[in-house]
């Protein structure tokens, strides 16, 4: 009885599993594969290994994705010390309107994009940064803070107060605290965050979409939908542009993945 | 180093206040405790000390400055906190020397003054490791060094043994009277533990409910203590407290409580007349204030044993009287056990008299100059 209930288990869940990673085989072998043998097939894997898709890809996306690492880098590290230093002082300072304060702040990540969209965009066009990188790397840390803040500030209420404190006896001021004793715990924090923040600065595509135009600063994930071809859809470019466009956060995902997870479930507390 | 004062110290936290116009002065170089159960105040009005907490009312001097309202580090105090506060990324070297790197000392002078100290505190070899790679008794050591560094005028102890294994707690209890006397230094420290209290500091504060009961030497705190709370606070085991009725049958005045009835000396008796307006009083007697003996002697009691408990070099004896039951501190050579009869009597010179109603002391026994206070 254990065998059969172990059995369907397994098959479930291997089901499932093939379900979820068979788009992901899909991508590969199609980026690999020439138009032909995709029309022929579209389960079986490439015959030989097509670059052709990946030099046509890069050659419209190249250039995007230069723009993703310069917008989503510092977007990524600012938003996360901004958070940082938020977090720092919600989590051991009180002050007249502090709760009401941060409850505002953590309210900014339940802000769906859409409802912020004309505002935005009216607003870089106003001050002269529509279609720049700071047009898009300022909303970018401004939506990171909310939950930047969060996150920081669970971790560093597991700091004891008493250390703060014993600092603050020693002679140390708010800035140099953070400075000397807050900043060099939160390593693995810090590292963490800015991967979270980087995965969806990266994948994201609205903002990018209505932000900019041509691809002088459009980032990749606006670039990639643009391959889909004016008369045929070519494939094999797609899926080799998604590819590359995917690659930097899988890489992350692959080697720091559950840092990612630990990190997100204690913004949930 | 300083003295320390505080006037009329009151601390709220919303409805709750915490600590009650406490007023205290503190000698300079003298070595004071804290003492009373947990949330008695003594912990915040430590920290109000090192400015930490902000006092709602009244005013604290270091020395001959005002410092309420002036922030950490303008107090030149140092803490060592219960948990030792050690910053876990910094090896023990930069956790001593980390007051001095924010006051941006000169290398040769931080290097010269963390080897002096570990010399004191006998941590040289153990600079280079941090704080999850020392023991617990070398992180406290570790907390000291970073508090004696910059020779402060004032040092602040918040539970500073509580972390540590019993074994390890009496030799550090000697370590850091030594280390007071040998730096002169105004140390105030609180602690929940009489014994520690008794033992290191010159003089106790004994708190409760945010009011200081009673500061003065261990002997006036243990032998002449100002009311009920603080006789049965100090002491291990506590005093054993009896509430009775004064009855008076011709010349002879005696306790009465539950079936029983203790005449008491004539001194004892008349002073306790003249003293106290209504009849209730309750009556104090140490453990070792009581002898019980096998058999029945002239001015002794009898009783009932109640419980026996081994203490290795000696016994602790509980004694029913009715429903009173009276702790007894016996030598090994008491042999009765549990419901045997036994024989007790009194050392009335140590005999403690308090107000039913007040808690405060009417009388210490035959203590006649104590009893003219």
């Amino acid at each position: 009885m254990m065998i059969i209930r172990r059995f369907i288990l397994y098959f479930i869940l291997i089901f499932f599993a093939l379900f979820m990673l068979f788009p992901i085989y899909s991508m590969v072998t199609t980026a690999f594969k020439t138009m032909p043998e995709i029309v022929g097939s579209r389960l079986t894997p490439p015959t030989q290994l097509y670059l052709g898709a990946f030099k046509e890809a890069f050659d419209s996306i190249g250039r995007p994705l230069l723009n993703s690492v310069i917008i989503t880098l510092p977007s990524a590290l600012i938003g996360t010390f901004l958070g940082s230093l938020t977090g720092y002082v919600f989590s051991k300072f009180r002050f007249w309107g502090s709760d009401a304060l941060f409850i505002l702040i953590v309210l900014g990540m339940y802000i769906p994009a859409q409802a912020v969209l004309l505002p935005v965009v009216k607003f870089s066009a106003n001050v002269g940064i529509f279609n720049t990188y700071l047009g898009l790397i300022l909303p970018m840390i401004a939506f990171s803070i909310p939950s930047a803040t969060l996150f920081f500030r669970n971790f560093y209420m597991t700091v004891p107060t008493e250390m703060i404190e014993s600092a603050r006896v020693d002679g140390c001021g708010i800035p140099g605290i953070y400075r000397r004793i807050i900043l060099p715990l939160s390593g693995i924090t810090f590292a963490v965050s800015v991967m979270i923040n980087f995965t969806w600065i990266w994948n994201g595509f609205l903002w990018g979409l209505v932000l900019t135009q041509g691809p002088a600063v459009q980032p990749v994930m606006v670039a990639v939908n643009n391959l889909h071809g004016t008369y045929v859809a070519m494939w094999n470019v797609q899926m080799a542009g998604s590819l590359m466009a995917a690659l930097p956060t899988l890489v992350i995902y692959a080697f720091f993945g559950k840092y990612i997870t630990r990190g997100v479930l204690a913004q949930r507390k | 180093m300083s003295k320390v004062t505080l006037n009329g110290l009151t601390k709220r936290f919303g409805k709750v206040e915490a600590v009650k116009n406490v007023t205290l002065e503190i000698k300079d170089g003298e070595f004071v405790a804290l003492l009373g159960p947990s949330g008695c105040g003594k912990t915040t009005t430590l920290r109000c000390i090192a400015g930490l907490e902000k006092p709602d009312e009244g005013d604290i001097y270091i020395g001959d400055k005002m410092v309420t309202r002036l922030s950490p580090p303008d107090r030149n105090v140092s803490m060592v906190f219960q948990s030792y506060a050690l910053y876990p990324h910094m090896t023990a070297f930069d956790n001593i020397a980390f007051p001095l790197w924010i006051r941006k000392r000169p290398r040769n002078e931080i290097r010269e003054k963390v080897k002096k100290t570990a010399e004191i505190l006998e941590i040289s070899e153990f600079l280079n490791r941090k704080p999850g790679e020392l023991s617990g008794g070398q992180c406290q050591r570790v907390a000291l060094g970073r508090a004696i560094i910059r020779n402060p005028a004032v040092f602040l102890l918040d539970e500073p043994l509580a972390n540590l294994d019993a074994k390890l707690r009496i030799s550090t209890r000697a370590e850091l009277k030594r280390l007071q006397k040998q730096l002169g230094a105004t140390m105030i420290f609180v602690t929940h533990d009489q014994v520690e209290a008794m033992t290191m500091a010159e003089r106790i504060a004994v708190m409760n409910n945010g009011v200081i009961e009673q500061f003065g030497s261990t002997d006036e705190i243990y032998q002449q203590p100002a009311n009920m709370f603080v006789a049965g606070f100090i002491g291990t085991p506590a005093m054993n407290l009896i509430e009775c009725s004064l009855v008076e049958n011709g010349r002879v005045i005696s306790l009465a409580f539950n079936t029983n009835t203790l005449p008491v000396p004539d001194y004892i008796g008349r002073v306790l007349i003249k003293k106290k307006k209504s009849t209730n009083v309750v009556f104090g007697i140490r453990p070792e204030d009581i002898s019980i003996h096998e058999k029945n002697k002239p001015n002794s009691y009898k009783t009932k044993v109640y419980v026996v408990e081994p203490m290795g070099n000696e016994k602790l004896v509980t004694v029913e009287m009715g429903n009173t039951y009276l702790k007894v501190r016996t030598g090994l050579d008491f042999k009765r056990e549990m419901g045997e009869n036994a024989w007790m009597d009194f050392d009335w010179n140590k005999a403690y008299f308090f107000d039913k109603n007040t808690g405060k002391t009417i009388m210490y026994g035959l203590n006649k100059s104590a009893n003219s206070k």
